[in-house]
C-alpha cells in the first residue's frame, strides 16, 4: 500500500498514475483488506510534512479514499475522528480545499453526533475569512453551511447565540450567485427558525447589499440560476418578518425614484409584497413620501411599460393602508386622489386621462375606498356627462364611467349604491354614445366605450330591466355577426360569455340560434371559422352541449348531402370533438351533462354515415375523427353504457340489424364486413376497430367474443383470401388480429391462426395464383397476433414471409406486411394498454430476420432493392443496440446511399440516423464516405431519386453528425462540407433551404 | 463596458420553432420553385442576438419584416434595420452580424445591402457606408476578436 501512497504523491493528481493508485487503494478499503485508519497510520509522515505540497497531497489522498468509498464501511467513529482531524487542519491552507470537501461529504453522506455538529460552525466561523478564499473554496464552504441546515437544523438552533451573528458577519460580501442563492435559505431559515432579532440589522445589511438584483446569466447558463431565482430570494428574504420594515421601506422607497426601470419594479415589488408581513406603522411613517413617488412616477411613466406596474401598486397599497384602521386609508386615499380629482375637475388637462387612471387603481380593491370617492365625484361626473360636450370630452367621461362600472362590478355592489340612482342616464348616455354620427377621431373610442358601460350595466346586479338587457345582447349579436372590425367582434364574443353566467337563457334563445343561422346559410363566408368559433365558445359558457352538437351533426348532414368539400366538413366535426373535450375538462365534476350528449350524437351520426355508405356515394374522409368522439365518450361514460353501446355496435356491423330511428333506404344493404362493399361502407369498420380496442376486458369478453364465433372468423378469413380488394382485406385483416389478441382463450385463438395459416394461407402462397396481396395482408396480420403472443412458431413462419421479398410482385406488400408487424402504431390506442411485448423476444425474432435478409441479399446476383428497404424498414423498428449483425448490415445501408431509388434511400438514411444518435461509434470510421455520399444527396440536380424527403434526411444527417463527433474529426471536411452546401442553399424548396442553412451553419461553428 | 440602453422595450415575438419538430408536408412529386422571399430572409434574422442584451433582434424589434426588401429573380436582398437608440454604438456590428448570416445562408448569386433606417442613428450614412463596403466587411472578418463577437451573436438558442 505504501507504493500507492508513493506513486500518488509524487505524480500530480490529473494523472493516470495518480488516478490508477487511488482507485486501488479505494478497492483495497472497499474489499476491507486495508481500513482508513491503517491508511493514516502509512501517511502519518506526510500528514506532518514540513513540506506544504507534500502535506496538500496527503491530505488529499486520506479525503479522496474516504469519500470515496462505500459508505457501510464507515463507521460513526471513523467519521467523527477523520471530521475532527478536518477541523483542526482548517487552518492549513495548503490542504484547505481537501479539508472541506472532506467535512462536506461527512455532513452530507453520514450521521455525525450532535456534539461535534455544532463544532463544524463554531471552527468555521473561527478559522476561515472566507472572502479571501477562491470561488471553489468559497461554494465548498457555503455548501457545508447548506447541508448543516438542511440537516441539523435542530442543533444549530441550540447554538443560535454562536451561529447566527457568526453566519451574519462571515457570509458578507460574497458575489458567487451559488453561494448567494445559499445565503438567501439561510437567512430565511434563521429569520423562520432562530432568534434574529438581536441581529436584525445585520441581517438587513447583508441582504439589501444586494438590491437591485443585476445578474445576467452566463450564456449557456451552466449554474442554472436565473435572475428571477434570486430576485425571489432576496424578496422572500426582505419580507420574511415585520422587523425589517423599519429599515427596509424607507430605502426602498428612496430607490423608487432611482434611473433605472429595474430598480423601480424591484422596490415596487417588495414594497407590495411586504404589506401582509411588515409593520403597519413603518407604512404609515412613510404615507406623504410614498403616495408622493408613487403618484409623481404614475404621471411621469404614464403611457410607458412602467404605467400598470405603478397602477397596480397603487391598487394594492390601499389594502395595505387599509390594515391601519379607515383613519389612515383616509389619509392615503386623500394624498392619493386629491390632485389627480382636481386635474379632472376641468376635463382638459392633459393629464386628464393618467388621473383617471390612479383614481380608478385606488378605489379598485377596496370596498371602503371606492365608496368613499364614488360618493365623492359620481354626482359631479353626471352632471357634466349630460351637459353638451365636445366628443373628446364626452370620449374621456364615458370612458371613465364605464371604467368606475368595471369596478363596481368586481366590488360586487349592491343596490344602495349611489350608481343605482342614475341608472337611466347611464343607459341613455351610453346608447347615446354609439350613436354619434359625426366622423371624428374618437368615433371609435367611444363606440368601444358604449360597449364596454353596456355590457356592464347588464353584469350589475338589478341594474337594468330584462328587455333592456335583451336589447344590449342583440346589439352585441349583431355586431359579432356582422361588424367587419374584428376588434369589436372580438369585444362582443367575450362579452356576450361575460353576460352568459346570468343572462343563459337569453344568449341560448337568441345568440345561438342567430349564429347557427349563419353557419346554415353561407358556408364559403370567409367569417365561417369566426362564426363557428363563437358558437363553440357561447356553448361551452352556456352548458349547452347537447342542442349545438345535434345542430353542428345537422349541418354535417347537410354538408354530405350538397356535397361540400372535406374540409368543411372535417371543420365541423372538429367543433363538435372540440366541444366535448373542451365540456369534459370544464365540467370535471359533473361530466354527466356530457355523456347526456352521447344518444344523440351515436344515433344521428351513425344514421348519417350509413345512410351516405348505402346510398353508394363517395367515402367519407372524416371517420378518423368520428372514430375519436367515439372514443373521447368512451372515456367518460360508466361500464354499463359502454357496453350497451358495444352491443349495439356488433348489432350494427356484425348482425347487420340497424336501429329503427335509422330509417334506411338505401339501394344496396349495409355489410361492411362483406369483401364486394364499397369502399364507402368499409371504411366505416374504423369505427368499429376503435370502439373494440377502447372497451374494457370484461366488455369484450362478455359482448364481442360471444357475437363473433369461429365460424364468422372463418367467412372473413376465406372473403379475404378470396378477395383483390386490399382495402378491405386491411380493415377486416386489423379487426381480426385485434380480436385474436383480445380474446382471452390465447391457446386455443393461437392454434387457430396456425391452422389458417398453414391450410389457407400457405395454399395460396405456394400456389401459381397470381393473386396473393390481400393474403399477405391478412398472413401479416395474424403474425402480428402470433408475434404480440411471443408464439415461438412465429420466426418460422416470418422466415416464409420475407422469403417472398425477392419475388418482384409481392415485395412490396411482403415489406408493408413488416411494418404491420413490427409496428407499435397500427391501432388507434396507445399499444401498451392492448399489449406487452417481450422484448428479448423481439430482438431475437429482429435479429434472425436480419440474418435471414442479409443471407438473402448476398445469395442473389443482382442486388434486390427491396430487400435493402426491407432491411432499412427492419432496422428503423427494431433497436438499434440489440442488433447483432451490426457490421454486416452496415456495409449493405452505405451501398443503398449510392442507389437511385428513393424508397431505399429513405429506409437506408433513416437507419443510419439511428445508428449515428444510438451508437455513433459504430460510423466513425466511416465518416469521410459517409459524408461524400450525404453531400451528393443534397443536391437535387444530381437525380430525380433525390427527392425532397431524401434531401431533407440528408441534411438532417449531416446536421446530426456535426453535433455527434468530435470537432477535429470533422475539421478535415469542414470546408468541403459548406463548399457543396451552398448550392442546396439555392434548392426549389423552402424547407430543404431551411434544413440547409441551420445545417451549414452548424458546420461554420466548428472550430479547433 | 456599460450597456448604451439599459432598459430596451421588449416587443412579442412569434415561438421560435425547432427545426426538427416541423412537420413538413411532403408533396414529393412537386419540385416547382418556391422563390426565396422576404419572411424566409426574416426568418433567417429574426434569432441573431443583440451584442448587448441576451434578446434577439427580433424581441427589439430592430428587424422587422416590412422593412426587408427580396428580388430573388434579380439575385438581390436589402434589409434596413432600426437601433434602438440613436446613438447606438453596436448598429455597425449588428449590421455586420446581419450580413454576416446572409452571407453564410444564402446563396452566392444574391447582392445583399443593409441599411441602417433613414433618421434612426445619428450617423446612419457613416454606418450605410461602412457596412456595404465589401473591403472593410472582408477586413473585419478577418480580426478573430471580432468574428468571435459575431458567432456570438449568430448563435441559435435552443
Amino acid at each position: 500500500m505504501i507504493s500507492e501512497i508513493q506513486t500518488f504523491i509524487e505524480n500530480k493528481s490529473n494523472t493516470k498514475e495518480a488516478f490508477d493508485s487511488l482507485n486501488q487503494m479505494i478497492q483495497y478499503v472497499n474489499n476491507k483488506k486495508v481500513t482508513i485508519l491503517m491508511i493514516v497510520e502509512d501517511l502519518s509522515d506526510t500528514l506532518v510534512n514540513t513540506d506544504p505540497k507534500i502535506r496538500a497531497k496527503g491530505v488529499e489522498l486520506l479525503i479522496k479514499v474516504f469519500s470515496n468509498c462505500d459508505v457501510s464501511i464507515i463507521t460513526p467513529k471513523i467519521a467523527s475522528v477523520i471530521l475532527k482531524f478536518c477541523l483542526e487542519r482548517l487552518n492549513d491552507l495548503h490542504s484547505l480545499q481537501s479539508l472541506l470537501e472532506g467535512i462536506l461529504y461527512i455532513t452530507e453522506n453520514l450521521e455525525i453526533d450532535s456534539e461535534i455538529v455544532n463544532d463544524i460552525p463554531k471552527t468555521l466561523f473561527d478559522e476561515l475569512t472566507i472572502q479571501g478564499y477562491q470561488q471553489t473554496v468559497r461554494h465548498v464552504i457555503f455548501k457545508i453551511y447548506d447541508s448543516l441546515v438542511e440537516k441539523y437544523l435542530s442543533e444549530l438552533k441550540k447554538i443560535e447565540d454562536i451561529f447566527v451573528p457568526g453566519f451574519v458577519q462571515t457570509v458578507e460580501g460574497e458575489k458567487d450567485p451559488r453561494n448567494i442563492m445559499i445565503i438567501f435559505k439561510i437567512i430565511k431559515i434563521i429569520l423562520k427558525e432562530m432568534n434574529y432579532k438581536p441581529y436584525i440589522e445585520d441581517i438587513f445589511e447583508i441582504v439589501f447589499c444586494y438590491f437591485p438584483i443585476s445578474f445576467k446569466s452566463p450564456p449557456g447558463n451552466v449554474i442554472k440560476i436565473t435572475t428571477e431565482d434570486l430576485k425571489n430570494g432576496l424578496r422572500e428574504c426582505l419580507t420574511a418578518v415585520p422587523e425589517i420594515s423599519k429599515f427596509a421601506i424607507p430605502q426602498l422607497i428612496e430607490k423608487l425614484s432611482s434611473r433605472l426601470d429595474n430598480t423601480k419594479r424591484d422596490s415596487i415589488d417588495i414594497l407590495v409584497a411586504g404589506g401582509e408581513k411588515y409593520d403597519i406603522e413603518d407604512y404609515i411613517n412613510n404615507l406623504e413620501k410614498l403616495t408622493e413617488i408613487l403618484r409623481d412616477e404614475a404621471f411621469d411613466n404614464a403611457g410607458e411599460s412602467l404605467e400598470s406596474l405603478y397602477l397596480d401598486a397603487i391598487s394594492s397599497f390601499t389594502n395595505i393602508y387599509s390594515r391601519g384602521g379607515n383613519e389612515c386609508l383616509d389619509k392615503y386615499i386623500k394624498e392619493m386622489t386629491s390632485k389627480p380629482i382636481s386635474y379632472i375637475k376641468d376635463y382638459g388637462h392633459p393629464r386628464g386621462k393618467f388621473s383617471r387612471n390612479i383614481i380608478c387603481a385606488v378605489i379598485k380593491e377596496n370596498e371602503y375606498a371606492f365608496n368613499k370617492i364614488i360618493n365623492e365625484i359620481f354626482p359631479d361626473l353626471m352632471d357634466k356627462i349630460e351637459q353638451p360636450n365636445p366628443p373628446s370630452v364626452q370620449s374621456f367621461l364615458m370612458e371613465y364611467v364605464r371604467s368606475i362600472l368595471s369596478i363596481a362590478n368586481l366590488r360586487f355592489i349592491g343596490k344602495d349604491n349611489i350608481i343605482y340612482q342614475y341608472k337611466d342616464i347611464l343607459f341613455k348616455e351610453f346608447n347615446e354614445l354609439k350613436k354619434s354620427d359625426d366622423d371624428n377621431d374618437f368615433k371609435k373610442d367611444m363606440e368601444i366605450s358604449s360597449i364596454g358601460g353596456l355590457y356592464e350595466m347588464a353584469n350589475l346586479e338589478e341594474f337594468l330591466p330584462a328587455d333592456q338587457i335583451k336589447d344590449i345582447i342583440n346589439d352585441f349579436n349583431n355586431k359579432l355577426l356582422s361588424d367587419s372590425r374584428e376588434e369589436i367582434r372580438k369585444l362582443c364574443l367575450k362579452n356576450i360569455l361575460g353576460l352568459s353566467m346570468k343572462n343563459s337563457d337569453l344568449i341560448t334563445t337568441i345568440t345561438l340560434p342567430l349564429l347557427y343561422n349563419k353557419l346554415q346559410a353561407d358556408m364559403i363566408d370567409s367569417n365561417y371559422e369566426w362564426v363557428l368559433q363563437s358558437y363553440e365558445d357561447i356553448t361551452i359558457e352556456c352548458k349547452f352541449y347537447e342542442d349545438t352538437i345535434s345542430k353542428l351533426i345537422s349541418l354535417y348532414e347537410d354538408g354530405i348531402n350538397g356535397k361540400q368539400n372535406t374540409d368543411y366538413l372535417t371543420k365541423l366535426l372538429e367543433s363538435v370533438k372540440n366541444i366535448i373535450d373542451r365540456g369534459i375538462q370544464k365540467e370535471i365534476n359533473n361530466k354527466d351533462i356530457i355523456v347526456n350528449c352521447f344518444p344523440i350524437f351515436k344515433d344521428n351520426i351513425l344514421r348519417i354515415v350509413i345512410h351516405n355508405s348505402v346510398q353508394q356515394r363517395e367515402e367519407l374522409q372524416n371517420i378518423d375523427i368520428i372514430s375519436l368522439i367515439f372514443q373521447k365518450f368512451q372515456s367518460i361514460m360508466d361500464e354499463d353504457k359502454n357496453k350497451e353501446f358495444n352491443e349495439e355496435i356488433l348489432n350494427i356491423f356484425v348482425n347487420k340489424k340497424l336501429l329503427n330511428s335509422m330509417d334506411i333506404d338505401g339501394n344496396i344493404e349495409f355489410n361492411p364486413l362483406n369483401e364486394n362493399s364499397p369502399k364507402a361502407q368499409t371504411c366505416l369498420l374504423n369505427i368499429l376497430i376503435s370502439i373494440t380496442c377502447n372497451i374494457s376486458q370484461d366488455i369484450f369478453n362478455n359482448t364481442t367474443a360471444k357475437v363473433i364465433n369461429e365460424e364468422f372468423l372463418n367467412t372473413l378469413v376465406k372473403s379475404i383470401i378470396n378477395t383483390l380488394n386490399s382495402n378491405y382485406a386491411n380493415l377486416v385483416s386489423k379487426f381480426i388480429s385485434l380480436y385474436c389478441i383480445r380474446f382471452n382463450d390465447e391457446k386455443c385463438i393461437q392454434n387457430r391462426i396456425k391452422a389458417w395459416i398453414e391450410n389457407d394461407i400457405y395454399s395460396v402462397i405456394n400456389s401459381n395464383m397470381v393473386f396473393k396481396e390481400t393474403t399477405i395482408i391478412l398472413f401479416s396480420w395474424f403474425l402480428k397476433v402470433l408475434f404480440v403472443k411471443s408464439n415461438p412458431d412465429v420466426s418460422k413462419y416470418t422466415l416464409d414471409l420475407i422469403n417472398l421479398i425477392p419475388n418482384e410482385s409481392h415485395a412490396t406488400s411482403c415489406v408493408n406486411g413488416m411494418k404491420t408487424i413490427f409496428d407499435v402504431e397500427t391501432f388507434p390506442i396507445e399499444a401498451n394498454s392492448l399489449y406487452t411485448i417481450d422484448t428479448e423476444f423481439e430482438g431475437n425474432l429482429i435479429n434472425t430476420l436480419l440474418n435471414e435478409l442479409i443471407v438473402i441479399y448476398k445469395s442473389s446476383e443482382i442486388k434486390n432493392i427491396h430487400v435493402i428497404v426491407a432491411l432499412g424498414v427492419l432496422l428503423k423498428l427494431s433497436n438499434v443496440k440489440s442488433i447483432t449483425c451490426k457490421e454486416e448490415v452496415k456495409p449493405i445501408m452505405l451501398y443503398a446511399l449510392t442507389l437511385e431509388d428513393s424508397s431505399v434511400l429513405v429506409s437506408s438514411l433513416e437507419f443510419l440516423i439511428v445508428l449515428t444518435s444510438a451508437l455513433p461509434n459504430e460510423l466513425r470510421s466511416d465518416l469521410f464516405i459517409l459524408i461524400k455520399y450525404l453531400l451528393r444527396l443534397t443536391k437535387a440536380k444530381n437525380s430525380l431519386a433525390y427527392t425532397i424527403k431524401v434531401r431533407v434526411l440528408s441534411l438532417r444527417f449531416l446536421d446530426l453528425i456535426s453535433k455527434t463527433y468530435d470537432n477535429y474529426e470533422l475539421l478535415p471536411m469542414k470546408q468541403n462540407v459548406i463548399n457543396e452546401l451552398d448550392c442546396v442553399l439555392d434548392d426549389n424548396k423552402k424547407y430543404v433551404r431551411k434544413m440547409a442553412v441551420h445545417c451549414r451553419n452548424q458546420w461554420f461553428t466548428l472550430v479547433n | 463596458m456599460t450597456v448604451l440602453n439599459a432598459n430596451p422595450v421588449v416587443y412579442e415575438v412569434s415561438k421560435k420553432i425547432n427545426i426538427n419538430d416541423i412537420k413538413y408536408n411532403i408533396n414529393e412529386g412537386d419540385e416547382t420553385r418556391e422563390p426565396i422571399d422576404a419572411e424566409e430572409i426574416f426568418e433567417l434574422i429574426r434569432t441573431i442576438n443583440d451584442p448587448e442584451h441576451p434578446l434577439t433582434l427580433e424581441q427589439l424589434n430592430v428587424i422587422r419584416l416590412e422593412s426587408i426588401h427580396v428580388e430573388d429573380s434579380n439575385n438581390y436582398v436589402s434589409v434596413t434595420f432600426f437601433p434602438t437608440i440613436p446613438h447606438c454604438s453596436m448598429a455597425t456590428l449588428i449590421g455586420l452580424c446581419i450580413r454576416v448570416r446572409l452571407l453564410r445562408s444564402l446563396p452566392s448569386r444574391f447582392k445583399i445591402d443593409i441599411f441602417v433606417a433613414e433618421g434612426t442613428h445619428q450617423s446612419d450614412a457613416a454606418v450605410n457606408k461602412q457596412l456595404n463596403d465589401k473591403e472593410r466587411v472582408a477586413a473585419a472578418l478577418e480580426n478573430s476578436h471580432l468574428l468571435k463577437v459575431v458567432n456570438q451573436c449568430l448563435i441559435e438558442k435552443e
